[in-house]
């Protein structure tokens, strides 16, 4: 029986969790100190270096120059981080990511944490600066992604604003709060634009597709020529119900799914 | 290759384990889990009716046999057993935020197991759904591929496939046979058929729901079918078509089979 067995059946079964837990061997605890909950964002190595050619099926290398997050509604057991920030995740962060702010928690439990990428209308630039925030605000977007993919000696150069607002929650954190403090990531999945199916659990990453959008091979893939590509007929990028018809859109929806926490944990989308 | 971010699959397991040691610590189901309800569960061929594609095609299906996998019954309200959702919660977790999992709905009743049948075959008894006392609002379902211990012969030609459908489409004086083997990833899943069923009061003794293929969407009003030109695929000129791989028809096709539109849950 493992802990988060035991953290879903004490949320879920609120009358018998004592008794459960005597059950179980005695897990509960009195404990009430506090511990300090660090919270950082991090787009790992994907996005502080680059994707490189053998995670694509297709031998194509991206590279980005900027990827900036508007976080807010950052919160842990309830517990608020104020304010909203703007967080350049293709700055070095050494593999530590980047800080948003502190907690101070329970000392019991691993932390169940929520967040949301949204559009902000200010914020606090973390590893970025003021005009990082001030594209991100004028633009009315939660999310950009600049950056180029290379193969073969060409490169192709993109630079796209997402509008997306989506709200993770139930992000199950690793971090231990009761051996004291801690460190929760905000980990952003960034090869996840780059998924050919918005329902396999085992899609490739791919770039063939995007790079035949450059309609006018200027070697600038923009907005407007990813919307002009028809994905109906395409072996790959499935859809599921969902009403999307082109490439634009496709990696749109994928923008939802970029949220994890420590890594490869899970959360549930929120309202 | 970065290892894919799955999923994590119901731990079936957990409250075989569970049970014995909740019983020790005093715990009390007996009186809910009677609150469940049995449903036979059946083909309704009813959406299988003669179609007129976008393209003019007046379509006609000789033959739309399937190969799914478990059958699922969502709600997004409150249960009426609250003491059942915990339980179930373990079998069958609450979809994560991850691709194909972001329609919502609790999982609170199933039909297990692999089926295949022709969506033809009007009334083909597919099991017994065990669901748990709610209001539902929705069905999922995933798709396979055909096995011999489905009960099919060696040489039949849906194994290893999802779909066998054939039929006849008809273009002014013109008459095409069309056939097409279909497959989708294993496991895909189809989310959030529409279905509207109130079993809050728990027992229903004669409840059975009929799965359905729409060949038309009455919501989109288009078909399963559309942007299929068979005039453009009978290269020979001998009015036979086979829908192959990799082919823009086969993925129209392919891509139309997976939204949840084209199917439905009917109460009988």
């Amino acid at each position: 029986m493992n802990t988060h067995i035991t953290t879903i059946i004490m949320r879920r079964l609120p009358s018998a969790p004592l008794l459960l837990l005597a059950a179980l061997g005695g897990a509960c605890t009195s404990d009430s100190d506090d511990a300090a909950l660090r919270i950082t964002a991090y787009g790992e190595e994907y996005i502080e270096d680059r994707i490189p050619a053998e995670e694509l099926v297709d031998g194509w290398e991206v590279d980005f120059s900027r990827f900036l997050v508007a976080l807010r509604d950052v919160e842990a057991n309830g517990e608020l981080l104020p304010g909203a920030f703007v967080v350049d995740l293709a700055q070095g962060s050494g593999g530590e990511g980047h800080e948003l702010g502190v907690l101070t928690l329970p000392a019991v439990d691993h932390p169940h944490l929520g967040y949301r990428v949204a559009p902000v209308d200010a914020a606090t630039p973390v590893s970025a600066t003021d005009d990082d925030v001030a594209t991100l605000v004028d633009a009315g977007a939660s999310i950009r992604v600049e950056g180029q993919a290379t193969k073969d000696g060409q490169t192709l150069r993109f630079a796209w604003s997402f509008a997306t607002d989506t709200h993770y929650v139930e992000c199950h954190g690793a971090a231990a709060l009761e051996e004291g403090d801690a460190t929760s990531q905000l980990t952003i999945h960034a090869d996840h634009l780059f998924y050919d199916d918005l329902d396999s659990e085992e899609p490739n990453v791919a770039f063939d597709l995007v790079a035949s959008a450059d309609a006018d091979g200027d070697d600038e893939i923009t907005a407007e020529e990813l919307r002009a590509l028809d994905i109906t007929s395409q072996t790959r990028y499935q859809v599921g119900s969902r009403d999307i018809t082109e490439l634009w859109g496709f990696i749109e929806a994928q923008t939802a799914t970029l949220g994890h926490i420590d890594g490869e944990g899970h959360c549930e989308i929120g309202s | 290759m970065k290892i894919p971010c799955s999923t994590p699959r119901p731990i079936r397991g957990v409250w075989s384990l569970l049970w014995p040691l909740c019983w020790l610590a005093g715990c009390s189901f007996d009186s809910e889990v009677a609150e469940r309800v049995s449903a036979r569960i059946v083909v309704d061929s009813s959406g299988v009716a003669p179609i007129e594609t976008d393209l003019g095609y007046r379509v006609e299906l000789t033959r739309c046999r399937v190969a799914v996998d478990t059958l699922e019954f969502t709600t997004n309200g409150e249960m009426h057993a609250t003491w059942l959702r915990s339980p179930w919660d373990l079998l069958v977790p609450t979809a994560f935020a991850h691709p194909g999992h972001d329609a919502g709905g609790e999982v609170v009743g199933e039909l297990e197991g692999r089926h295949l049948f022709d969506w033809r075959d009007d009334g083909e008894l597919l099991g017994e759904a065990i669901l748990l006392a709610a209001r539902y609002d929705g069905a999922n379902f995933s798709f396979t591929r055909a096995r011999v211990e489905d009960g099919i012969a060696a040489d039949d030609p849906i194994l290893g496939h999802t779909f066998e459908i054939a039929g006849i489409a008809t273009l002014d004086d013109e008459r095409y046979e069309f056939s097409i083997l279909l497959d989708q990833d294993e496991g895909r899943r189809v989310v959030g058929l529409p279905v509207d069923l109130d079993l809050s009061d728990g027992a229903n003794e004669d409840l059975e729901l009929g799965l359905q293929l729409l060949a038309h969407d009455p919501f989109e009003d288009d078909t399963l079918l559309d942007g299929i030109d068979f005039a453009v695929l009978d290269d020979d000129g001998d009015h036979v078509v086979v829908l192959e791989p990799d082919t823009d028809a086969y993925n129209l096709l392919r891509r139309s089979t997976q939204t949840h539109d084209f199917y439905g849950v009917t109460i009988h």
